[in-house]
């Protein structure tokens, strides 16, 4: 019995979807980590992507051209060789990953194909219908570059269809499966089996905070803090502050008076630039931003609220504790104080991702980090590489993630 | 208090110049929002997080709004739960939560009055024959009221022999538009309906049958964004109403269902007004000061109706412009305004739940 899906890539078509998972696993058998062949197909897609017109308005275009030059993918090689370097063990691909991005952010879904296709592995990735047409041109460029790249193409397809159960069951019968849509995904697909052998990557959906310093940011000189704000302004509006790793709260630590003004010199300067910004917050991104700030009033956890301008919207806690992790985007900082960095640990919780920072010494974050223990916090990252992807995401090792040991031992 | 919503609602309805509707509606409004901070202990942090200024209103544009989608996100009433009469809802936009505003038989009862006298302006002293665009269906909706069924409810008062011209599946009953059209020959009927419904179901399936309507009114409200994909606008609805029915006489109603009863009238300028008893203001979605006459924003919306929850002052997502004011010779007078339809919905980028959100789950 059949189940039809439509490919994207490497050239459209029908498909089954249990003869495709079968044809990627031979496919796979000729693939081995950091394969030549994989390795070229980065560099070439990374020219390619560099001299694409669409650069210039898609800077997510650039960011993964960047990643995976030749430098980064060396970086990459030299860290696999230290996950591999185990003695008495080989490091292997897992066989087949079914990926499962998110849609908005157009380019997530390469990152997570190159990444498994690395170390080793076939891939089939799951567009949404809609995706496929705001992705066209990343689309044009992979499949110039696949056809260049038979054994790569050979080992990958990426394919598109609505909400369907057969599809994703009959997808889900390789080894991994990568789910980056957030919570409402993973639940609908969680229904869905696994192979038995098969294990599963989710990436929920995530809270992610900015910790300034105010005697630092008080300290600093202008052209520091212009360069602090471009980066605050990267992070947060760049996927109109609902990235995970966008920051949604800034976090302040200094005492009052240094804060009050430190807070002041950043809002200023941060509304200085997002205004040299082409695009606005639509209106009705603003009025949804009105209408969460006064949602968290009432419940008496707003102190004051500034909304003089509609990009730059402003919301102070009454607590660290009651900050809201729900945020609607477009520009709504949460704003809170502490004294020390150590009065953060107690108000982290799981879904806390990104920690973007700046004027800390790095003693008291790598204190930090280990003081966080279980809590949540998976990065702290400085302000403006918030969105900078990582092999290591949500706490995760990607290459070790797409791959499995198999031990060796002889006998004498 | 509560004198001042009476004499708000007692005076003279329409044709108050736009310095006497401010004069009399500022201190009923004002009083109505320190009445609410009072009762309402989220409305009263809501007030002094976003308008911290509020106490120092001196008129009708300072005083503080709620955005209507707060409405949707929790309950804010100014009464204990055993004073709430009904819950009137609203679905809303495909896919959200949808509004719940609380009334208490105060407001229930100042919520008839007032639509009965703006209405009773609109129609006369006269119940009329009553044909409504809907189904009978929608009668059997006693409990959690949708605000279509409390518009059709509270409509329903203003005529008599009421005939609704969809039987519970939707289908349009030709025998009993034949039948209310023969019964009442030579008399003055109302026609009620959803501006979309009026539209599909009495234009589009009866337009080219021959059924004679003269002498007829046609109340409708809703809204033109399911009738700007045909290209329909409000002239083009009169017209076909006047050519193919014969009716000449056509009113448009803006409202909403957390300002039950407090509406917006169209005049014989095709622009609506308020009441003496509401107001409404554009926005401009920049500033959020008052537009000027001619420029587009956001529409809000003021009521001396409801004391049972905070629903007197609320920032609308319709976008609107007021054409004129005190236009010399206009019976209603005040502001004349139109409503150009929904804020558009933005497209944020984000990076979750695409699977899920894409498919309704």
């Amino acid at each position: 019995m059949g189940v039809e899906v439509r490919r994207v890539l490497p050239g459209p078509g029908l498909i089954d979807a249990v003869t495709l998972v079968a044809d990627l696993r031979r496919a796979q058998h000729q693939l081995s980590p950091f394969h030549d062949e994989v390795v070229s197909l980065c560099a070439d897609l990374a020219r390619r992507l560099r001299r694409h017109p669409e650069v210039r308005r898609q800077p997510a275009l650039g960011a993964l051209a960047w990643w995976i030059r030749a430098a980064g993918i060396e970086r990459l090689r030299r860290h696999w060789d230290a996950i591999a370097a185990v003695d008495g063990t080989v490091r292997v691909p897992r066989g087949v990953v079914f990926h499962v991005p998110p849609t908005n952010v157009d380019t997530m879904f390469v990152y997570s194909w190159l990444l498994a296709a690395l170390a080793g592995n076939a891939n089939v990735v799951r567009l949404s219908p809609g995706a496929v047409e705001t992705t066209g041109p990343l689309l044009d460029t992979l499949a110039a570059t696949l056809a260049d790249h038979p054994m790569v193409a050979a080992s990958t397809a990426v394919v598109s269809y609505g909400h369907d159960d057969a599809v994703s069951a009959a997808l889900s019968q390789g080894d991994v499966r990568v789910l980056w849509g957030g919570d409402g995904t993973i639940a609908a697909l969680r229904s869905v089996p696994l192979a038995p052998h098969a294990t599963e990557l989710a990436f929920a959906d995530r809270f992610s905070f900015a910790m300034l310093d105010a005697g630092a940011v008080l300290g600093a000189d202008d052209a520091t803090v212009s360069v602090l704000v471009d980066g605050f302004v990267n992070d947060a509006y760049w996927f109109d502050q609902l990235g995970c790793a966008s920051p949604r709260l800034i976090v302040w630590v200094g005492d009052d008076e240094t804060t009050a003004t430190a807070a002041e010199r950043f809002i200023s300067a941060l509304r200085v630039q997002v205004v040299r910004r082409p695009e606005r917050v639509p209106t009705s991104a603003v009025v949804a931003k009105l209408v969460h700030a006064a949602s968290v009033a009432a419940d008496g956890h707003v102190t004051a609220f500034d909304w003089q301008d509609n990009d730059v919207t402003v919301a102070d806690l009454d607590d660290l504790r009651n900050t809201p992790r729900d945020g609607p985007g477009g520009g709504l900082f949460y704003r809170a104080r502490i004294d020390r960095i150590d009065d953060l640990v107690d108000h982290v919780t799981r879904r806390d991702q990104t920690l973007t920072t700046f004027g800390f010494e790095s003693t008291d974050l790598h204190r930090l980090a280990q003081t966080l223990g279980a809590r949540g916090i998976d990065r702290i990252v400085p302000v403006g590489q918030a969105l900078t992807f990582a092999n290591h995401w949500d706490g995760l090792d990607l290459l070790h993630a797409f791959s499995r040991t198999r031990v060796v031992e002889v006998g004498p | 208090m509560s004198p001042l919503i009476d004499d708000a609602l007692a005076g003279p309805l329409f044709g108050l110049d736009a310095a006497e509707r401010e004069r009399r509606l500022f201190p009923v409004l004002a009083e109505l929002t320190r009445h609410h901070v009072a009762a309402s202990r989220e409305y009263r942090r809501i007030v002094e997080a976003l308008f911290p200024a509020w106490r120092h209103a001196t008129t009708v544009a300072e005083l503080p709004y709620l955005p209507v989608g707060i409405f949707k996100q929790r309950t804010i009433k100014s009464i204990p739960d055993a004073e709430v009469f009904k819950t009137i809802t609203s679905s809303g936009t495909t896919g959200q939560a949808p509004s719940r505003v609380h009334v208490d038989r105060t407001t229930a009862n100042r919520q008839t009055r007032a639509l009965t006298s703006i209405m009773g302006a609109v129609l006369g002293p006269v119940r009329r024959p009553m044909l409504i665009v809907d189904t009978d269906a929608i009668l059997r909706d006693r409990t959690g009221r949708t605000a279509r069924a409390a518009g059709v409810v509270g409509l329903m008062t203003l005529g008599r022999k009421h005939v609704f011209l969809l039987d519970e599946t939707m289908r349009e009953q030709r025998d009993r538009l034949e039948t209310f059209v023969t019964e009442h020959v030579d008399t003055p009927k109302l026609i009620f309906g959803f501006t979309f419904m009026v539209w599909q179901h009495l234009v589009e399936t009866f337009g080219a049958t021959g059924v004679d309507l003269s002498g007829s009114t046609v109340v409708h409200s809703g809204g033109w964004k399911n009738l700007e994909e045909r290209s329909v606008d409000n002239d083009t609805f009169k017209r076909r109403l006047a050519n193919d029915f014969g009716i000449d006489h056509v009113v448009n109603f803006y409202g909403m269902a957390e300002q039950v009863g407090s509406v917006f009238v169209e005049g014989d300028d095709s622009r609506l007004h308020a009441s003496s008893f509401a107001e409404v203001i554009v926005r401009d979605p920049v500033t959020w000061a008052p537009q000027p006459v001619g420029e587009p924003g956001v529409v809000q919306v003021l009521s001396c109706v409801p004391t049972s929850y905070p629903g007197h002052s609320i920032l609308t997502e319709d976008l609107g412009v007021v054409d004129a004011v005190d236009t010399p010779g206009d019976p209603l007078g005040g502001k004349a305004f139109r409503i150009l339809g929904r804020l558009p919905r933005s497209e944020l980028r984000g990076c979750s739940d695409t699977y899920a959100s894409a498919h309704g789950r």
